[in-house]
């Protein structure tokens, strides 16, 4: 029997002999007890992005992402861009832990620099598809400690005259495809861009591209909810209605400003418990 | 070693005392004895020069102490034993115009040289690293490299030694990654670590990047490391010299690497024992090889190596390696289509050596045929290269 309460629920820890009165039993100390520390490596993400999704078409690449960071079910920060450029031809998009993500983006900036300091010109500067590899390669490494990098990215650009899309997270799952969706895109978006993108990248006009990622944001607002059961609430994700576009083109890379969504609600107030109703 | 810069510094001391007193008195004279010179017996030849006219008494000491870093300043004095470089001896007077400073009193670096050389972080008077210009010295000693390139290949080729009949020929060529190769002269252990760490970094730019590290920074990286060795006390220099070829976004490259740190881009270089008579065929004939086939370039090469072999010498199957990255060429097999960096050695580099020009029929510079025949039109032998055919001047007759 265990006479010490302070050590019920924790692991047993033979150094110390807990049926003797001397030395006196003691709480094991953190730095000591390898439980402690593992806990310590295991995350959660705080405050999260939601979907991101992208696009192969005729001039390049596009990609899409709103501009909410959650905090939980609070729609806390309305205003972070979750698009960033990478070198004269690379763009990323990150959804998951916004922190991590803003480590990446001081990684990434500082890898950018170094290469500066080489100096040897545009011939030898990072495209897309380096970019991508070492994310893959810091994002995989990250996991096997047991320490990850809480995202899911998206990395597009072009490189050589040629088009590149694809997908990284934190487990260092890595792949590539004409039209590549996060999170609740991945469920929701994905059959809509498909249905348009897929077999179709060289011929898909900008204008074309644009209405796309516009419905397809549209959708995500609507369904990927405002309100949610509090019992799920750790899988919540939330939209707002200002989403940013990212293009990749042989011009190199360009991010517009804040896009508002047009949404009806209207419908709301024919439903018995929604809208405005009195009865 | 504190012993040796202990020894040194009394022997500072010991030089300006004499130096002040030369002043003085005109002339001072230690014989070292014995023919031999050590660190222990400097010697002094001074003068002090009152005019112009005694200057060019001693001009074959002003020009020895120029102030330049170069020891090929050393080549030019003799190129003019009657002149005198008056810029040297400008050189040395201080901002007043004044008479030379006291250090002009020290016949040259050579005498103080090993003053200078013991410790890889003394400049010398001169401001010269002996200890790096002597890892120079252990390049030169190892037998010759050339390497050459055009617009689609660059090339290699190497000289090797052997021991001895019953030993192998010692390797000079190591392949770094698919696109990268390497020739060496000099240290061979040296050589086997920069190699070793130089496919590091092209295995890691691949694992990384998930791309072919490029050349340039291949090169600098080593330069890098190796710059680190002239510059930290304790370490020594080390004692290889490269020549790199290989192939990026930006075409075919040829670099040198020397143990100074400095790494450069060349159309074609040679180190390695008597490798100057292979930059003089080099010189001459560099500007063709920009459009030159492979086996033309090849040709090129193994004339500029020949140039570096002894009297009674010759190259053989056995004692060349040949090393290549760039298209396959006419005679080569399996080769990738990415055009690989792949080593000729034995049997497949038969058929160059063939297509050499024979000794002495390749002679840009022949002197008119003074013994003309007396009946025109009699040809010259029938192996001798166009180029002589050009340059001989038939006498009227």
């Amino acid at each position: 029997m265990d006479h010490f309460p302070s050590a019920w629920g924790r692991p047993r820890n033979d150094q110390n002999d807990m049926y003797n009165t001397y030395p006196i039993h003691q709480r094991p100390s953190s730095h000591t007890n390898t439980f402690t520390e593992g806990v310590q490596r295991t995350q959660q993400p705080i405050v999260t992005g939601t979907s991101v999704l992208a696009i192969q078409y005729k001039d390049g690449i596009m990609m899409a992402a709103d501009n909410l960071a959650s905090y939980g079910s609070l729609a806390r920060f309305k205003d972070i861009q979750r698009l960033h450029p990478v070198g004269p031809s690379t763009v990323i998009g990150a959804s998951g832990d916004m922190s991590d993500f803003q480590h990446l983006q001081h990684t990434l900036d500082a890898l950018i620099t170094d290469e500066f300091t080489q100096s040897d010109g545009e011939a030898n500067a990072l495209g897309p598809a380096e970019v991508h590899e070492y994310l893959s390669r810091v994002l995989y490494s990250r996991r096997s400690k047991m320490d990850p990098i809480w995202n899911a990215l998206l990395v597009g650009g072009l490189q050589d005259g040629k088009r590149f899309l694809a997908y990284v997270d934190l487990l260092g799952t890595t792949y590539s495809a004409p039209s590549i969706a996060t999170g609740y895109g991945a469920h929701i978006a994905i059959p809509l861009l498909r249905d348009v993108v897929d077999g179709h990248q060289d011929t898909l006009t900008e204008e074309d591209a644009r209405q796309l990622l516009h419905d397809c944001m549209r959708v995500l607002y609507y369904r990927d909810a405002r309100s949610l059961d509090k019992s799920n609430s750790f899988t919540a994700s939330y939209s707002i209605s200002l989403y940013q576009l990212a293009t990749v083109t042989a011009t190199g890379v360009s991010i517009s400003d804040q896009i508002k969504l047009d949404t009806t609600w209207a419908f709301a107030e024919g439903l018995r418990g929604y809208g405005a109703q009195t009865q | 070693m504190s012993g040796a810069g202990a020894r040194d510094q009394l022997w500072g001391l010991c030089v300006r005392n004499i130096i002040s007193q030369g002043l003085l008195w005109g002339s001072v004279g230690l014989s070292p004895g014995f023919g031999t010179r050590s660190c222990s017996q400097p010697v002094i030849r001074y003068r002090y020069p009152g005019s112009i006219a005694e200057l060019l008494g001693v001009s074959s000491m002003v020009n020895a102490y120029s102030g330049r870093a170069s020891s090929s300043n050393r080549l030019e004095n003799s190129e003019h034993p009657d002149g005198v470089d008056l810029d040297a001896y400008y050189a040395t007077l201080d901002d007043s115009g004044g008479h030379p400073a006291a250090s002009f009193a020290l016949e040259t670096a050579e005498d103080f040289r090993n003053t200078y050389d013991s410790d890889n972080v003394v400049f010398s008077p001169q401001g010269r690293l002996h200890q790096v210009e002597y890892a120079s010295e252990a390049v030169k000693q190892g037998s010759a490299v050339v390497g050459l390139r055009s617009k689609t290949h660059s090339i290699l080729l190497a000289l090797k030694r052997s021991l001895g009949e019953l030993a192998s020929y010692q390797q000079k060529m190591y392949r770094i990654d698919d696109h990268v190769g390497i020739a060496i002269a000099g240290l061979t252990s040296d050589a086997r670590v920069l190699s070793n760490f130089m496919r590091q970094q092209a295995m890691s730019s691949r694992m990384v990047f998930n791309r072919p590290i490029p050349v340039n920074r291949l090169v600098s990286s080593i330069a890098d490391k190796a710059q680190v060795n002239t510059q930290e006390y304790g370490r020594r220099p080390y004692g290889v010299g490269f020549l790199v070829i290989g192939q990026d976004k930006t075409g075919p490259h040829l670099y040198e690497f020397s143990p100074s740190g400095n790494s450069y881009e060349y159309y074609a270089m040679s180190i390695g024992a008597r490798s100057q008579s292979a930059k003089t065929y080099l010189e001459r004939h560099f500007e063709t090889f920009v459009d030159c086939s492979l086996e033309d370039l090849i040709r090129h090469g193994l004339h500029a190596l020949r140039e570096t072999l002894q009297q009674d010498k010759e190259l053989t199957i056995q004692n060349t390696s040949i090393g290549i990255v760039g298209p396959a060429g006419a005679h080569e097999k399996e080769v990738p289509s990415e055009g690989s960096f792949r080593i000729l050695e034995g049997d497949s580099i038969t058929v160059y050596l063939q297509s050499m020009v024979p000794k002495g029929t390749v002679d840009p510079d022949p002197e008119p045929a003074s013994a003309a025949p007396a009946e025109g039109g009699e040809a010259p032998p029938p192996a001798a290269g166009t180029t002589a055919d050009e340059d001989v001047q038939m006498a009227d007759q």
